[in-house]
């Protein structure tokens, strides 16, 4: 074709996220009529996400999916989506994410060598799973030893909340939930699935204490070297497999309960305000406010409520 | 000069080049300056390592207070670690390489050849200083997560590494060569590298055969005329990604980051460290010795012993590498100086390497787990016999080439001093069930767990064996270091190499090729043992199966293969590919470890790989030893 490019994801080849990849490529390289040519590379083939994130910023790769929670490592402000227990639901989320909140994030990464290609993707609210106690009330944190990946909004929550965050790399996550090095860890249930983490595992607390989100980010330079025309196909698709993925993982929440029960799993309904009460008694809020700064902590707030 | 090995000949070379260098007295002093500026911190940071990991352990396991950042610090030494140790390896000349064909030709051939390959290695870090360096200042940009400062705190191990290699080369090559020599070695490198680089416009019109071209025949080229497999990786990828991609030559720094600093291969130097403090304090010959009690009458005995430790510490370790440095360091000195040869001896570590791919716990299982939604815990059932068949073939092999050997002196030794020898043994064979049992019971992870077997040895060395020789710990920081280097720098190529061959996308056409293949199931489980061993050879273990794995066990599952059974073949067949010389970058890591020269085991091993292969084909053909326990 006359223009070949590579689009990278993380994500395990049967996530909604590859599948839906996989389909806005085919209708660019229909609405192209052949001219763009984008191979998909999922399951980090490519890279972990810290060189793909490299990658993309050098040109290497033209697009990559990032979950906010490793792009708030280059663009800090971006990790604000993924504050503990900002978002009661759904409505709220895609309220601020294709609102105010989703183009102050998508101009601060404009700033850099890359762009946010499209609306933001769905990665899911994130929920505890336990293979000892369960997780019921705030204090059934107090000491428990969970995984979490090396995100400081993540380990700040689980600190001010008393657990006992270690951030084991994935890579051995499941080995270390068998041996039981931790007794938990917190993900989507979309990965709770597919890494098969639920055969280590006995109990899912759908806390939903963090959502997190992926930004299909592009190469700037290289996206600017294409006819307008071109990138205008390739945006326009790119945002209709967010609205299909954002679909993909509602339905996949609802079905994935009912599956994982179905795998011996139990799972265990909290009540959001506890939690929320527990960290607001911490100085939580007010130091994550000191990061992010006003602005974007306004645009937070206005659909999120007051926060601590 | 490949892999030094044996004091006396590290000697012989020491006292030629310091006859050569008090030819110019500066260079002399620049390098021992340079040494002492590279030693000390890459001891430093061997040491750092056990520390940081250990303090994890504790905090998490003994106070339930994990710390946040222990891993990522971890992360960001043992890049420097890896980067130091590679200047020290280069400066030794301990960089893996191929020199079956080079050693056989004449002396004056035969200096030409090493000076090429000190050349070769110096034309590769000038071509990735510069994109080094500009990987580094981008990540200024980056913030770590636990620590978070800038990550061009570990980035910039690259370009300082890379750029300390160059001047170590320089120094070298010029000191062993003379000026006439060294300029005829890299006038010729770059004669090479300027001829790639005029054909560059040839390449593009030719697509996927380029890969042929720079991997196969490229790099087989490079391995044969005796460049370090490393900078043959290295160099065929750098030319592949100029000459036929636009893509910035940054890619490979980013690569070779991540390949050599994944926190899981951290097991590797630990794991070195631990074998040499095993040695040090004399607990390996505790050991060996109980066991050439019991078995010395047996012909071949220890070679048995070798296949179970490593069917034992596999179940330990995530990593292929750290098992080998497990084992070998402890045996081999002990086996050597009774009598078996150091070829042998490799070609066996190297099988049995390959032999064990599917004990769990194991990073490739778990990675089939979640590439193609295999359950992670029948993969793990299911790998526990399949080593066994192998290892009954290898076991074969052992008994066929010992049959003959001659025990006439060998006395059978008597029950007590059985006994006598347990009991001194004791405390040494202990460790590696307290390793085990350090595992099982959660109390560290695979990568964390050598720390454990660190600080029992250490006091069991003092307390129990009163042997420990603070004297010998500095050269054995030092030589971890480099021993690390030496593997890591390897891995990181290949990961480099890995990304230029997975960006190709040729992976979709060889998996069309095998879909349309008659005959069924007996056709594609022939065709996917070879091509898997093919693969695991260019690619390395990981990237085939996250490459191959999600095109082709759809495949198996219309063919009607249990998908626990395609993986176990899938597996071993990849680990005979990644265990083969002359590319496979497991048998390098093996001859790095054993301190042996690759050419030795060249022979050797053709027994043992045939006997897996025959061991494959009856795993392949019975399904019931993949899942018969499920
Ligand atoms: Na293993
Ligand atoms: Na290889």
């Amino acid at each position: 074709a006359e223009f070949n490019l590579k689009y990278a994801t993380g994500q395990d080849p049967t996530h909604p996220v590859n599948i839906r990849a996989q389909e806005a490529i085919d209708r660019i390289r229909e609405a192209s009529s052949g001219r763009v040519d984008i191979k998909l590379f999922p399951a980090n083939q490519l890279g972990a996400d810290t060189d793909l994130l490299a990658q993309v910023r050098s040109g290497a790769i033209d697009f990559f999916n990032l979950s906010s929670l490793v792009l708030a490592t280059f663009v800090p402000v971006s990790g604000i989506t993924s504050l503990g227990f900002a978002f009661k639901n759904y409505d709220q989320v895609w309220a601020a994410m294709d609102g105010d909140l989703g183009s102050h994030i998508r101009e601060q990464i404009a700033k850099t060598p890359i762009f946010a290609v499209s609306r933001i993707w769905d990665n899911g609210f994130r929920q505890v799973t336990s293979s000892t106690r369960e997780i019921k009330t705030p204090a059934d944190l107090k000491g428990f030893k969970l995984r979490v990946p090396p995100a400081p909004s993540l380990t700040s929550l689980f600190k001010a909340l008393d657990a006992a965050p270690s951030p084991i790399n994935f890579n051995e996550l499941y080995s270390s939930l068998q041996t039981k090095v931790v007794e938990g860890q917190e993900n989507p249930l979309a990965i709770i699935s597919t890494a098969r983490l639920y055969e280590v595992q006995k109990s899912c607390s759908l806390t939903r204490h963090v959502w997190d989100g992926y930004w299909v980010l592009g190469n700037k330079k290289a996206f600017a070297r294409l006819p307008e025309d071109i990138q205008a196909i390739i945006s326009r698709e790119i945002d209709r497999s967010a609205s299909d993925q954002r679909a993909d993982i509602a339905r996949l929440s609802e079905s994935l309960k009912a599956d994982l029960q179905s795998k011996g799993i139990s799972l265990v309904e909290v009540k959001q305000e506890e939690f929320r009460a527990a960290l607001a008694a911490t100085s939580f809020y007010s130091d994550w406010k000191q990061k992010y700064g006003e602005e974007a902590w306004s645009l937070l707030e206005k659909v999120s409520g007051p926060l601590g | 000069m490949a892999a030094t090995h044996g004091g006396a000949n590290v000697h012989a070379q020491e006292q030629v080049e310091t006859l050569a260098g008090s030819r110019s007295g500066l260079a002399f002093r620049l390098e021992k300056g340079l040494s002492l500026l590279i030693e000390v911190p890459a001891a430093l940071l061997v040491l750092a390592e056990v520390v940081v990991l250990m303090m994890g352990v504790i905090w998490r396991y003994g106070l339930h207070q994990p710390l946040i950042w222990s891993d990522e610090l971890a992360g960001i030494l043992f890049l420097w670690l890896a980067m130091l140790g590679s200047v020290v390896a280069f400066q030794r000349g301990e960089h893996m390489r191929m020199t079956a064909i080079v050693g056989g030709l004449q002396p004056k051939w035969q200096a030409f050849f090493d000076l090429v390959a000190i050349a070769a290695a110096l034309a590769f870090l000038a071509l990735v200083v510069e994109p080094a360096y500009e990987f580094a200042a981008e990540e200024v940009w980056v913030t770590t997560p636990a620590l978070e400062i800038p990550n061009s705190w570990r980035a910039s191990a690259l370009p300082v590494g890379i750029l300390l290699m160059m001047i170590t080369g320089l120094i070298r090559l010029f000191k062993t060569g003379g000026l006439r020599h060294a300029l005829t070695a890299l006038v010729s490198v770059a004669a090479v590298i300027g001829v790639v680089a005029l054909l560059a416009p040839l390449f593009s019109g030719l697509g996927n055969w380029n890969l042929l071209l720079f991997f196969v025949f490229g790099v087989g080229a490079m391995v044969f005329l005796g460049v370090p497999i490393a900078f043959s990786f290295g160099l065929a990828t750098f030319g592949y990604i100029v000459t036929t991609t636009t893509t910035p030559a940054m890619v490979i720094v980013g690569r070779m980051d991540e390949g050599m600093s994944h926190i899981i291969l951290l097991a590797v130097p630990l794991f070195v460290l631990l074998g040499l403090l095993i040695e040090m304090t004399g607990m390996a010959r505790a050991m060996v010795g109980f066991l050439a009690n019991l078995l010395g009458h047996v012909r071949g005995g220890l070679s048995y012993v070798l296949i179970g430790a490593m069917y034992l510490v596999s179940g330990i370790s995530g990593s292929k590498a750290a098992d080998m440095a497990a084992v070998a360091p402890a045996l081999f000195p002990e086996m050597r100086q009774r009598g078996a040869k150091p070829g042998d001896l490799v070609a066996l570590l190297s099988a049995t390497g390959a032999q064990t791919e599917t004990i769990p716990p194991s990073i490739v299982l778990i990675t089939i787990g979640s590439v193609t939604g295999v359950s992670i815990a029948a993969l793990f059932t299911g790998g526990l016999l399949p080593a066994v068949v192998l290892g009954i073939g290898l076991a074969f092999v052992v008994w066929w080439r010992y049959r003959n050997e001659d025990l006439s002196n060998v006395r059978r030794a008597s029950w007590r001093e059985i006994g006598v020898s347990f009991i001194v043994a004791l405390p040494a064979i202990a460790l590696p069930f307290v390793i085990r049992a350090a595992v099982i019971e959660g109390i560290a992870t695979a990568t964390e767990v050598s720390t454990i077997g660190i600080a029992y040895t250490v006091v069991a060395g003092l307390l129990i064996y009163r042997r420990f020789d603070w004297k010998r710990l500095y050269p054995m920081l030092v030589d971890t270091a480099a021993l690390s280097g030496a593997i890591l720098l390897i891995i990181g190529a290949a990961t480099a190499m890995a990304w230029a061959l997975t960006q190709s996308g040729f992976s979709s056409t060889l998996a069309e090729v095998m879909k349309s293949l008659p005959g069924g199931t007996i056709t594609f489980m022939a065709v996917s043992i070879m091509a898997f061993i093919i693969l695991g050879s260019v690619l390395e273990g990981i990237p085939a199966i996250v490459l191959f794995g999600p095109l082709l066990f759809p495949i198996a599952r219309d063919v009607g293969v249990h998908e626990v059974h395609y993986s176990m073949v899938v597996i071993l067949a990849m680990g005979i590919g990644l265990f083969a010389p002359p590319f496979g970058v497991g048998y390098y890591a093996a001859c790095a470890i054993s301190r042996i020269k690759p050419d030795e085991g060249m022979k050797p091993i053709i027994g043992y790989m045939l006997a897996m292969f025959v061991g494959l084909a009856v795993v392949a053909a019975v399904p019931w030893i993949s899942v018969g326990f499920l």
